[in-house]
């Protein structure tokens, strides 16, 4: 799961940005949008808006595409789909250990608490 | 505010709360899913190593033993074999609290947006304090 979580960890970290969060909510709202009309919409320069859109890019959240002399960005939902994904394939994951130590808990022979969580490896 | 970079899950165990604490109290019980035969445990620079056949080898750092009701522990999951340290690892809190005859378990795993960002280009990954709210809508949509 690692190569998965570190995407992962690319689409949280680009998504830890207020700003970034608000240019992504500006282009759920704009369907497709220049640098300059987001510049517009934010609180932040032209200048600052492309940098946090090439971060989106990066993370795969956004793309671009050229429209006549205009470069429009575009929210690309996947990765958040994938990011939740993820969320779910890891409470699953925290499920089976929890199962786990549930019935090792239950089990009428746990002497005590510090027993392992399965069988001893007998050759250990 | 919560935030949507954790993972929280919770089961209800028919066993005395002394008991789960003691299973739920030992470093890096989690790895291996519950199979633990054939794991290797040591420990080193102050940190709790495991080191499981399928998944690896992972020291696990102790962050804090409140008995019976909380432990938390720190390790690199995506990362077999690397220290816990900024940037590469998430907490993980156990939370116990007795209830209906027997012990309620909590987890919640946290930290996902410290992992490293290769690619980013402007170096500043802060902030992860506010609400990410389209993930966490799409989490909350998808996870019970």
């Amino acid at each position: 799961m690692s190569a998965d979580q570190r995407d992962v960890g690319t689409v949280f970290v680009a998504l830890a940005d207020p700003t970034r969060r608000l240019l992504l909510g500006a282009l759920v709202d704009e369907g497709q949008a220049s640098a300059t009309t987001l510049a517009v919409r934010l609180p932040v320069s032209r200048q600052a808006v492309i940098k946090h859109l090439n971060v989106l890019e990066d993370a795969g959240l956004v793309t671009a595409g050229r429209a006549g002399r205009e470069v429009l960005y575009r929210l690309r939902s996947t990765p958040l789909d994938a990011s939740a994904r993820w969320l779910t394939d890891l409470a699953a994951t925290w499920d089976r250990r929890l199962e786990a130590v549930k019935r090792a808990a239950e089990a009428p022979d746990a002497a005590s608490g510090q027993r392992q969580l399965d069988q001893p490896d007998p050759d250990r | 505010m919560d935030t949507p970079d954790k993972i929280e899950r919770e089961i209800q165990i028919d066993a005395p709360l002394d008991r789960v604490w003691g299973l739920v109290a030992e470093p890096g019980w989690w790895i291996g899913d519950g199979d633990r035969s054939g794991q290797r445990l040591s420990s080193e620079r102050g940190l709790q190593i495991v080191d499981d056949p399928r998944y690896g080898q992972f020291p696990v750092r102790v962050e804090s033993v409140e008995p019976p009701h909380h432990a938390s522990f720190r390790w690199a999951s995506a990362f077999p074999g690397e220290d816990p340290g900024e940037g590469n690892s998430t907490l993980i809190d156990f939370w116990l609290i007795e209830r209906d005859g027997g012990t309620l378990l909590r987890v919640v795993e946290s930290g996902f947006a410290r992992l490293p960002e290769p690619t980013e280009r402007d170096g500043n990954a802060k902030g992860w304090e506010q609400q990410l709210e389209i993930l966490k809508r799409r989490a909350e949509r998808v996870s019970v």
